[in-house]
């Protein structure tokens, strides 16, 4: 625990427009170091644009993404988990028929730079994206899987790997979307101590619609409805702003 | 590591393939011309089985890579070695020139980005008439002795020395791509393969990466166009049509796009089925039209999955030699 | 200037043949995804089904409203049999079996006709040429130009006066919402597949007088028919239409220019739109 605490990603008056609708307008927030930030919304409320900002796979019309300090709102999807930011997705996509070691390595390997072009020597001696999925693997709790097809795990476990795609990339920042989408009660409170463990490790930002999941582990959330940030503040705040409860109540969500 | 000391059974497989073919085909030109296009479905074989692109750009490399070849050898008067080092480098600059391009797309408009690309070298190639001989063909290639510091290696007189130069460059194509899917390059490809959109997530610039196997596919194909060209002393207009890239297609599906070795299957299947059955009766392309729906529609593995469910069995029944299958199933994906 | 007319009306019949082509292909891909590399032996057939109903019986118009059926019979015979297990499957399975289908199709040809092309008569009341002062033009090809205008806005008036019609443009743009509103989907596939043939077959039957018959014309007729698409737009009617229109005319006028340039610029027409508009002229992203 030490002096002032740092900002890991910085979002600054962020706008996205799709023709005549606007998707974002003018969002901004920081995420501080080593916490868990969430993003809730009802549907519609931009979450995923915002989240597509994050992770490159969309080019803001107007704004900022700041990470570390560095300006990468421009920067290409593939870059940015070369810099430091790994993200899972809400629907799973994994590498279906590599097995989960074998997809860990992949992802382990990325960071490895023009030793990923090797062509001669056996992938296995790679050693450093060996470790580093090895690594990956035990904390995961999935040693037993090393193995098997992803396309043949539980949909638990897959969820689990997604996570893990993302950890085997050595971030600093963990964009995850929507973790626990389709997990069981179980596997949830599971899911759940897993990523209040990782924010000793890593900055986290976590779009998710299970609230209990949210309210819990949070440090900070950001509500957003309709494009723009609605509040945002500890859970014990959010939890019982009226703003969030009319958001929520009035849409679909 | 008693993988480098020991070759596993797909590399034993093909040097037995090489050394047995001569023996049993007909003759050893026919054992020649398999080899040739063993290599193309190599070349194929990497961007469709690996990488999961299919590209009819195979004739642009196989024709470009006989064409340098040929060109070579009348016009520059360099030996064997020379003509083989122009094909490399033509195949590879249009590997590059075609790959760079089509890449830019993916699906099904990249697939016919690289057939107008097909047909475009096609017509030019028809059209460049006193280069390349137009509708006749690249005609009287030489085929000097393969010399190294004024030593004869092969004296390339022979069938036999012929299909020894061909077979030599297959082995060593072949050794060369085996190592490649193994290496973290080649688990690049296979995951771009399965899932470019998370391969990009976790860092990888997948477009460099399929640059790269468009280019070495290429350079493959155009070693394969090379041979021919010697082979045949000819250069002929029909390698270079987009009809000489399907064929090495449904070579490299029909033989399995699971395994290299498929591309051994698939070629030799072809070319002998088609030299044997051509002669028997010259509707045999009939024959092979329902092949293609039988093995798409049915045996999509292709020929070597049959291989490897034959080999299954026969494991099932005497386990010997678990020790070496144990090893190339780690090694897979 | 007559020549350089002798060339634009020559290059509306031929492009107009190549929409007739050209428009089935892009439908089936539309709707169905898939990739039909038999699409140029069913053009093929109908030149010569033309052939061989007009021989047998001397009757052009018989081969015109026959052949075209037989063949849409034998495509829907083929796609509800074996072809509509392969719509989920890889393209490059689509591609290897319906070449397959294309080969097997090809040297049944050769088989029954022998492998030397034939030629084929236009029908009495076509032959000879339409004169106008000192210009003159095959009156064939002329038929075939109103033939085909007439028949495009038969298509048209389907496409956006029938149910089937509606179905099928819905189909273009979500299988799935046709589906759940409770079309079956695979009766709808049948008879776009079905239709696609006939219209290729009807291409094949209408080429013949011009084109003569010959056994290795299905490649030829089925590249261009991917130039046509990709230009016009996948899946749309309009493109397949422009884009025909748009080929043959300029394939005619450069062919007279400049020969092996005219093919060479086609394909790179194709590469540049591909590459920078890959919707076509009219297709939908």
């Amino acid at each position: 625990m030490s002096a002032e605490p740092r900002t890991a990603l910085a979002v600054e008056g962020l706008t996205k427009r799709f023709g005549g609708f606007a998707a974002l307008k003018h969002v901004s927030f920081a995420v501080r170091e080593h916490s868990i930030h969430s993003l809730i919304g009802p549907n519609g409320a931009g979450k995923t644009t915002l989240f597509n900002c994050l992770t490159g796979a969309l080019k803001p019309s107007a704004g900022r993404v700041v990470f570390a300090g560095r300006d990468i709102t421009h920067l290409p999807p593939h870059r940015r988990a070369r810099i430091g930011m790994g993200r899972s997705f809400q629907v799973t996509n994994l590498f279906q028929n590599l097995t989960v070691f074998e997809s860990l390595r992949l992802a382990a390997q990325a960071q490895t730079g023009l030793a990923a072009l090797d062509f001669v020597r056996p992938k296995e001696l790679l050693r450093r994206a060996v470790a580093n999925a090895e690594v990956v693997l035990d904390r995961l709790g999935l040693g037993p899987y090393r193995n098997t097809k992803a396309g043949e795990l539980s949909h638990g476990r897959q969820r689990l790997l997604e996570v893990g795609l993302a950890l085997a990339v050595g971030p600093s920042l963990l964009l995850l979307d929507e973790p626990t989408a389709g997990m069981g009660v179980e596997d949830i409170g599971a899911m759940k101590e897993l990523i209040a463990t990782l924010a000793r490790d890593y900055t986290i930002v976590l779009i998710e619609h299970n609230m209990r999941v949210v309210l819990d582990i949070s440090d900070m959330i950001t509500v957003m409805h309709l494009g723009e940030v609605l509040v945002e503040g500890r859970s014990d705040a959010v939890r019982r702003d009226d703003r969030v409860k009319a958001a929520y109540l009035g849409s679909e969500g | 590591m008693l993988r480098r000391l020991l070759p596993a059974p797909a590399m034993l497989a093909s040097i037995a393939a090489v050394v047995v073919l001569p023996l049993i085909l007909p003759s050893v030109a026919m054992a020649t011309e398999v080899v040739v296009f063993i290599i193309a479905t190599l070349g194929c074989n990497l961007l469709l089985g690996y990488v999961g692109l299919l590209s009819f750009g195979q004739a642009i490399s196989f024709g470009v890579g006989a064409y340098a070849c040929g060109l070579a050898l009348i016009h520059l008067h360099i030996g064997v070695w020379g003509g083989l080092f122009a094909a490399l480098i033509c195949s590879i600059i249009a590997g590059l020139v075609v790959g760079a391009l089509s890449i830019q797309k993916r699906g099904i408009y990249f697939v016919m980005l690289t057939f107008a690309f097909s047909q475009m070298f096609y017509f030019i190639a028809y059209a460049m008439a006193e280069v390349t001989g137009g509708d006749n063909g690249l005609l009287n290639v030489p085929r000097p002795p393969l010399t190294v510091f004024g030593v004869t290696l092969l004296s390339l007189g022979t069938p036999l020395s012929m299909y020894c130069l061909a077979a030599i460059v297959f082995l060593v194509l072949f050794v060369f791509l085996h190592r490649l899917v193994a290496s973290p390059f080649g688990s690049t490809l296979i995951a771009i393969r399965e899932n470019e959109e998370r391969a990009i997530a976790v860092g990888y610039n997948t477009r460099i990466f399929k640059i790269i196997a468009f280019v070495i596919s290429s350079w493959v194909t155009g070693m394969a166009g090379a041979l021919y060209a010697l082979f045949l002393n000819f250069a002929p207009l029909s390698n270079i049509d987009v009809s000489m890239s399907e064929r090495i297609i449904i070579m490299t599906i029909v033989g399995g796009t699971n395994s290299l070795f498929g591309s051994v299957l698939g070629a030799t299947f072809y070319v002998v089925v088609g030299n044997l059955l051509a002669s028997v009766w010259p509707r045999w392309l009939l024959v092979l039209g329902i092949i293609l729906i039988v093995v798409a529609g049915y045996l999509r593995g292709g020929l070597w999955s049959g291989v490897e469910w034959t080999w299954q069995r026969l494991r099932a029944r005497w386990p010997v030699a678990g020790a070496v299958e144990q090893r190339e199933d780690r090694g897979g994906a | 200037m007559n020549l350089y007319l002798i060339q634009v009306l020559n290059g509306l019949g031929i492009g107009m043949i190549y929409f007739l082509i050209a428009v089935g292909l892009s439908v089936i891909f539309g709707i169905m995804n898939f990739v039909n590399f038999a699409h140029g032996a069913f053009y093929l057939l109908g030149a010569y089904l033309c052939y061989a109903i007009a021989a047998a019986t001397d009757s052009f118009w018989l081969a015109l409203a026959v052949g075209p059926l037989a063949i849409g019979a034998l495509a829907w015979a083929a796609e509800t049999r074996f072809l509509c297990r392969l719509y989920r499957v890889e393209h490059m399975y689509q591609i290897l079996v319906t070449l397959g289908l294309a080969l097997v199709i090809q040297e049944l040809v050769v088989l029954i006709w022998g492998p030397i092309g034939t030629h084929v008569s236009a029908p009495a009341l076509f032959r000879g040429v339409l004169s106008y002062g000192d210009f003159a033009y095959p009156k064939y090809r002329l038929f075939v130009i109103g033939f085909s205008a007439v028949l495009a806005l038969t298509l048209w008036l389907l496409l956006e006066r029938t149910r089937y019609g509606a179905i099928l443009r819905a189909g273009t743009e979500s299988t799935e919402m046709v589906s759940l509103l409770g079309i079956d989907i695979f009766r709808l596939f049948s008879l776009t597949f079905a239709l696609g043939a006939y219209l290729a077959g009807l291409a094949g039957v209408l080429a013949a007088p011009i084109r003569g018959a010959e056994p290795f014309m299905g490649p030829e007729a089925l590249t261009i028919a991917f130039v046509v698409v990709v230009i016009g737009g996948m899946g749309s009617f309009a493109g397949a239409l422009a884009g025909g229109l748009l080929v043959g005319v300029v394939q005619s006028v450069m062919s007279s220019l400049w020969s092996e340039g005219a093919n060479v610029m086609i394909y790179v027409a194709m590469a540049l739109v591909i590459l920078l508009r890959p919707r076509g002229l009219f297709g939908r992203t």
